[in-house]
């Protein structure tokens, strides 16, 4: 019976503050009216925004922290400081995504998202420059596309079918791979699989992929997108396809164009069956799969902490040590924060004093992000329907990961076509 | 054929983990008669559990394993049976199902809740977050990690490379398989978990303890889950969502058993590991080349497998008692007063009426309500197909994609057609537009009905099959860039309306409204979708109160009772089930509209279960819980945020309110309330808003009873024997003198009774040792009641029970069994799903007493075998009859044995009856029909509306006496 009692006083609670005490929140922020939403003559607002089981709170505030406290401790950026509220947590939802960005922009009344690092953002872009609200970020959804609101540190990456381009970097990474490991002649004459996952994603992607291999000079003797996104519990079938698929031999290299699940399986199973080709994957750089990636190669779109004779990224690694602690575990989602963190103090920069949404989007229009042998060039506009064509390629030990073939940047172009593009 | 081969070794292999699951939600369905649809939440939970003692806790493998798999499993199953599991297992079926899927939303939010947010974040302790795994994505299992791979060639043979992942599952089930099927099939606690399924009041009557059936079976299944999952974590990453998916996927070897047997549901995840390497190896070769380029379609197969094998699930038809409206008898008004102010308090706070900030929502709060109140519509297609059809479907989020989609591309389209209110510029209006939504979602729902109705499918067969389907969809048609319209789906742009009154009432109602209703402002849109809402609401309203309404709430009480009276259930069913779904797409269009978007990732397959789980909590009876279970599903991140972040903190300050306020606005925290709730309120239709009314309800009744009692006991008794004859003594032969031995079964005063009402106002009848009391009675006298009272399956209001002296009244059936009292209910006492000899084992635990069972009747020796359904009924009353003359009990009570048995089987039922009262035993032998029983009775006692009013030795009750008590005629 007592219980039942707390069940019905938790149940007027709960109503009451469904109706009522909801409009307490708005007490908070109808005063605080700026002129313009966020910015104050000595601050800027601004909040992240992630998928938090793939990019964590922490690694956001980390990596954004660090980006802003070089300027915040120099006064800011004309006298105003940035300041990080809060690292939103989009839920892997589509609509989560889109209502916690309505929640920054119209509650928080923040500037801008920075980072973003989701590809959930397919309702939130529009909605972000339908409000006129800069977001910056990992270009990992289409949203990054087409959208003078949106700014990937390393453009749009992954563009829908209707927009048909690519770099030649991967390809052009193990290509080089290959000349620095006794084939003078690169990817010329080698064989190519690739793998990607069961669904319309996969199917672009193994499109994509199969054109960047076929650029670099190989034979892409398997491609297909087969593997089902949750994983089948034995690969068997797909290893065997893919190690016979060279006239019954293995291929020179392996693309694993897959999401981090069934990479994860693979980087394990393909070196177990005896492959000892090049396997290599666009997800796994990562200090905490050192081990599972035994072996197997890592293309990344930026330099890593592991290239210990580059001073840019050494100083990179100092401002994240001087926030997360000097054991701070660097990943690719807390460097991924600090680039956008640091693109968009380089666009407030160019943006002046006067600092309104629709300044600071025309200096978004034209301007190129850079820290030079770290990341980029990413060349807006055209960087609106392209990605920065550069990278690197890093492999593991199985302890500890090595810089293969250094930062380098290369071209981009149509992969429906073959026509190179200007980037 | 190497590759052949090759594929069906490590297919076997893989398949062991299907076979795990599968045989562990068999083992569930058939020792609790519930479907477990929270048995991959179970083996997250596990192997969470042992990812923070191995991992976080530094405890080597194997006390970690034994501590989570033999320790923490099982006392999780043992905790939730005791809180909640128990209470579902006599539930309807679709609260079974529901309560199970709260279970599933819950518990894996409550292990991260507890572990990462308690513990980590508000008292710092340094256990490793799930995040922690962070790329590396895999888990700790059993083995090594990475995985150790061996290469198996033997000669002839291929080499198949499996890693100690894949061989740790495949030894382990095969262990566990085996182990449970000698558990259910070979021990006694086995054959008593089966009996409790197969009939659970009888099981009581024969000593069964329930609870600790119920208890142990649970336990089982924990452990097995939790195993499964130790195991899966590694091979398919320690996430929720995936090893729910894991376990989904063995739905069809579940399907295959007919949730019967344990070693085809085995077998079956076995076949389904190599089926899955064969179509990954052979697809391109043997698949249709549509099939094979159709995206998702490879994935789907484990769905598209449970589709087709979902028929051979066959339910017992269930039936269920309709729930008592407590608030029958509150006039009209008085109950929608509430919603109405609740209504005029939302649409002030909404539309800004007050002019005081804090009490009126910013733009913001305005588009969360006006997607909270189209959730409610959403919401309202559970009040038709779960809270007027009864039925559980899991498609509901399916058909919402689906309306999103069809309005999308009516939208997108241009018709070339210009003609008011249907299209201009040859582009649809949106009503229009958002009909074909609600058509199109009414349509494939009606595809589902129709295969449903075809087959007639059960409850869990239907929650399974809508399940299914849900991520069929989702994975092929869902994902095709022509459905789907690419990768960001369909845009909706907010419709306007000019109309020039409701231009003016809107402007009245929305402060800072325009000229026009704009429905992309935030305050007009709730107005329309509040004007939606009422709109549905009027429809269920009148589905309601049509024919095929009342049909369907008369299907559901009886379906039997509804047929013989020229109802169809199937065409009801039917069309139930398309309006919901209906209801459903029209709710899409305008979720999508409030999203802008209609694209898949509007409404992911899982979040049907969450949203089944909400609607429940608040009620799934009526439209005005849908509306509020919408606005909770929509508010409660904003509320906690606002608790945690805003009141807590900055009202109270300091590091203790900033841990408090981590607490609620931590993700989990939400779902952990939404699935708890679910399981909670499953069985009550009307949710968390009837609870203080029912709980008034009762004690109304509860008063009146006591009232009622105590008039009886003042009043003279009423009745044909009363005022003529002073009424026979208490017991017709008095026990010799207050000093002789206490009678075998004795009853004073009982007053029972089901529900609000009494059936037996004051019994006294006393049974000594070797004698038969015949008890008779017309149709309707409260005998069946008497024998459930004496036998403690139904608790007396007041009064007691005896047997040997000892009061029983407050023992449970299964002591009171224990005490020496057998009863053979009405409609046999037998488990028909147990074979003979299992019948006799649940009371004869020993060989020699069924040896000597089988003697007395040789005819069940050589049915031994044989399922004690299948026998006939002459035989099935002999198999209820034999343990007790094997066994001969201290009180024999048998209601209508003869009923509906050829004369010649009915003498020797009677003759076995006599026999009994030789051995010593006191029986009291109901019957309707009185010249049967006559022959053998030593006491005869009359029943009439709930009193004995006649009772006297059998010499005294000749024809007319009996006749003149059935009759109710003074003598």
């Amino acid at each position: 019976m007592k219980r039942r009692r707390w069940i019905a006083t938790a149940t007027v609670v709960a109503t009451a503050s469904a109706f009522g005490l909801v409009g307490a929140l708005s007490s908070g922020s109808a005063g605080a009216q700026a002129q313009v939403r966020g910015v104050t003559a000595n601050s800027i607002t601004v909040a992240g925004l992630s998928q938090q089981t793939q990019f964590t709170a922490n690694e956001l505030k980390t990596g954004a922290t660090a980006a802003f406290n070089v300027v915040n401790s120099k006064g800011g950026v004309f006298g105003r400081k940035i300041n990080y509220v809060e690292s939103a947590d989009d839920q892997g939802s589509v609509t989560t995504a889109l209502s916690q960005a309505q929640r920054l922009v119209e509650q928080d009344q923040v500037f801008a998202i920075v980072p973003v690092l989701s590809p959930y953002v397919d309702q939130a872009g529009p909605y972000l420059a339908q409000q006129k609200v800069p977001f910056f970020g990992w270009g990992i959804d289409a949203a990054f596309c087409k959208n003078n609101y949106a700014f990937g540190f390393t453009g749009c990456i992954v563009p829908p079918p209707s927009i048909p381009t690519t770099g030649t970097t991967w390809g052009a990474l193990i290509n080089q791979y290959f000349k620095d490991h006794g084939s003078p002649n690169g990817a010329k004459g080698k064989t190519a699989a690739v793998i990607s996952e069961d669904n319309a994603t996969g199917k672009t992607g193994a499109t994509v992929i199969e054109a960047q291999v076929k650029k670099a000079g190989f034979k892409a003797v398997y491609v297909q997108s087969t593997l089902p996104p949750v994983p089948p519990g034995d690969y068997s079938p797909y290893i065997n396809a893919m190690l016979t698929a060279n006239n019954g031999k293995p291929p020179d290299a392996i693309f694993l164009t897959t999401s981090v699940p069934n990479t994860t399986q693979l980087v394990v199973k393909l070196p177990a069956a005896g492959y000892t080709g090049v396997a290599t994957n666009a997800v796994l750089y990562d200090p905490r799969a050192v081990s599972l990636t035994k072996g197997n190669f890592e293309f990344t779109q930026f330099d890593v902490p592991e290239d210990t004779a580059n001073a840019s990224m050494q100083q990179i690694v100092k401002n994240l040590q001087a926030v997360g602690g000097p054991n701070v575990q660097i990943t690719q989602g807390m460097l991924s924060a600090y680039f956008s963190a640091d693109a968009f103090v380089a666009v407030l920069k160019k943006t002046g004093k006067n600092l309104t949404p629709e300044a600071f989007a025309a200096a978004m229009k034209n301007f190129t992000y850079q820290i030079p042998t770290v990341v980029g060039p990413t060349r807006y506009p055209a960087a609106q329907t392209e990605g920065s064509p550069c990278g690197a390629l890093v492999g593991s030990d199985g302890t500890k990961y090595s810089v293969e073939v250094p930062f380098s940047c290369y071209t981009d172009f149509n992969y429906k076509t073959g026509q190179t593009l200007n980037f | 054929m190497q590759k052949f081969l090759n594929f069906l070794i490590s297919g076997t292999v893989t398949g062991g983990i299907y076979a795990l699951m599968a045989s562990g939600l068999v083992l569930t369905y058939e020792t609790s008669g519930i479907f477990n649809f929270a048995h991959g939440a179970v083996a997250f939970v596990t192997a969470y559990f042992y990812y923070q003692l191995h991992t976080g806790g530094g405890i080597p493998v194997v006390p970690a394993a034994a501590i989570s798999v033999l320790l923490f499993a099982p006392a999780l199953g043992l905790l939730l049976d005791r809180i909640m599991l128990r209470r579902l297992s006599t539930a309807p079926v679709y609260a079974r199902i529901v309560g199970t899927i709260g279970l599933l939303v819950a518990l894996p939010q409550l292990g991260l809740w507890i572990v990462e947010t308690v513990a980590d974040d508000v008292f710092g302790s340094n256990l490793p977050k799930l995040t922690d795994i962070g790329a590396g994505g895999a888990a700790p299992g059993l083995g090594p990690f990475p995985p150790t791979v061996f290469r198996f060639g033997w000669a002839g043979l291929p080499t198949v490379h499996l890693d100690s992942d894949q061989l740790s599952v495949f030894a382990a089930a095969l262990i566990a398989a085996v182990v449970l099927w000698f558990i259910v099939r070979r021990t006694r606690i086995g054959l008593e978990m089966r009996a409790v399924v197969d009939r659970d009041s009888l099981a009581s009557l024969r000593g069964i303890n329930q609870r600790r059936t119920s208890g142990m079976a649970w336990a089982l299944s924990f452990l097995l889950a939790g195993l499964g999952g130790i195991l899966i974590a590694p091979i398919f990453q320690l996430n929720p969502d995936f090893i729910t998916l894991v376990v989904f996927g063995s739905l069809s070897a579940v399907c295959l058993s007919g949730l019967r047997s344990i070693p085809i549901a085995f077998a079956g995840g076995l076949a389904l590991g190599v089926v899955q390497d064969l179509v990954a190896g052979y697809g391109n070769s043997f698949l249709p080349h549509f099939l094979n380029n159709l995206s998702g379609f490879r994935s789907a197969i484990p769905f598209i497998l449970t589709l087709a094998l979902v028929f051979l699930i066959r339910e017992a038809p269930s039936e269920e008692a309709p729930q008592p409206d407590h608030r029958a008898g509150v006039p009209t008004w008085r109950r929608r007063l509430p919603w109405i102010i609740g209504t005029l308090v939302l649409l002030a706070f909404a539309l800004q009426w007050t002019g005081v900030p804090a009490l009126q929502a910013d733009t913001y709060e305005q588009g969360i309500i006006a997607q909270g109140i189209v959730f409610g519509i959403i919401f309202l297609s559970f009040v038709v197909v779960t809270g007027l059809g009864g039925m559980v479907s899991l498609a509901q989020a399916a058909f919402v994609v689906a309306g999103g989609f069809a309005a999308g591309w009516a939208l997108d389209r241009n018709w070339g057609i210009n003609a008011p209110l249907i299209a201009s510029h040859g582009h649809l209006n949106f009503a229009i537009a958002a009909l074909i939504g609600g058509l199109a979602g009414a349509g494939l729902g009606l595809l589902v009905a129709l295969v449903v109705a075809w087959r007639r499918l059960g409850a869990v067969a239907l929650a399974i099959a809508t399940f299914a389907l849900a991520f069929f969809l989702s994975l092929v048609p869902f994902d095709t860039q022509a459905i789907a319209h690419g990768n960001v789906g369909y845009t909706i742009p907010s419709p306007s309306l000019s109309i020039p009154g409701l231009n003016w009432l809107n402007h009245q109602l929305v402060s800072g409204a325009g000229g026009h209703l704009d429905f992309s402002q935030p305050g007009d849109e709730v107005v329309l979708v509040l004007a939606l809402f009422g709109l549905v609401t009027l429809l269920i309203y009148f589905l309601q109160r049509s024919a095929s309404g009342r049909a369907m709430l008369a299907a559901r009480s009886s379906e039997v009772a509804a047929r013989t009276s020229g109802l169809t259930p199937a065409k009801t069913r039917l069309m139930i089930f398309a309006v919901s779904a209906g209801i459903a797409g029209f709710g899409g269009v305008l979720f999508a509209m409030t999203t802008n978007a209609a694209s898949a990732g509007n409404a992911p397959p899982l979040i049907g279960l969450i949203w089944l789980a909400v609607a429940v909590v608040f009620g799934v009876r009526r439209p005005g819980g849908a509306l509020l279970a919408g606005l909770a599903f929509a508010c409660t991140p904003l509320i906690f945020q606002w608790l945690g972040n805003d009141f807590l903190k900055t009202t109270f300050g300091g590091t203790l309110s900033g841990h408090l306020g981590d607490l609620t606005t931590a993700s989990y925290f939400a779902p952990i309330l939404f699935g708890l709730g679910a399981i909670n309120l499953a069985q009550n239709p009307d949710g968390l808003l009837a609870l203080v009314g029912q709980r008034r309800l009762a004690r109304r009744q509860r008063k009146e009873r006591r009232a009622q009692a105590a008039a009886e006991a003042q009043a003279p008794v009423p009745g044909a024997a009363a005022p003529a004859a002073p009424r026979p003594a208490v017991s017709a032969p008095a026990p010799d003198g207050a000093s002789g031995p206490a009678p075998a079964l004795q009853l004073s005063g009982v007053v029972a009774g089901y529900g609000a009402g009494d059936v037996l106002h004051g019994i006294d009848l006393t049974i000594p040792d070797a004698h038969v009391v015949a008890l008779l009675g017309a149709n309707g006298a409260g005998k069946s009641t008497l024998c459930n009272t004496a036998s403690g399956l139904l608790a007396p209001t007041s009064g007691r029970v005896e047997l040997a002296g000892r009061d029983v009244t407050d023992l449970r059936a299964d002591e009171r069994a224990g005490e020496g009292l057998l009863v053979v209910p009405e409609a046999r006492g037998i488990f028909p799903g147990l074979t003979v000899e299992e019948n006799l084992r649940v009371l004869l635990r020993r060989t020699e007493e069924r040896e000597r069972a089988y003697q007395r009747f040789p005819l069940l020796a050589e049915r031994r075998r044989q399922h004690a359904g299948l026998l006939s009924g002459g035989e099935q009353q002999m198999l209820s009859l034999a343990p007790a003359l094997a066994q001969p009990p201290k009180v024999l009570i048998a209601d209508e044995p003869t009923l509906g048995l050829a004369p010649l089987a009915a003498r020797e039922v009677l003759h076995a009856i006599e026999e009994l009262r030789g051995l010593g035993t006191a029986v009291l032998l109901v019957e309707e029909k009185a010249h049967e029983v006559l022959g053998i009775a030593d006491t005869v006692a009359v029943m009439e509306l709930g009193r004995v009013v006649w009772q006297g030795p059998r010499a005294d009750a000749d024809e007319q006496r009996l006749s003149a008590a059935y009759l109710g005629v003074k003598l």
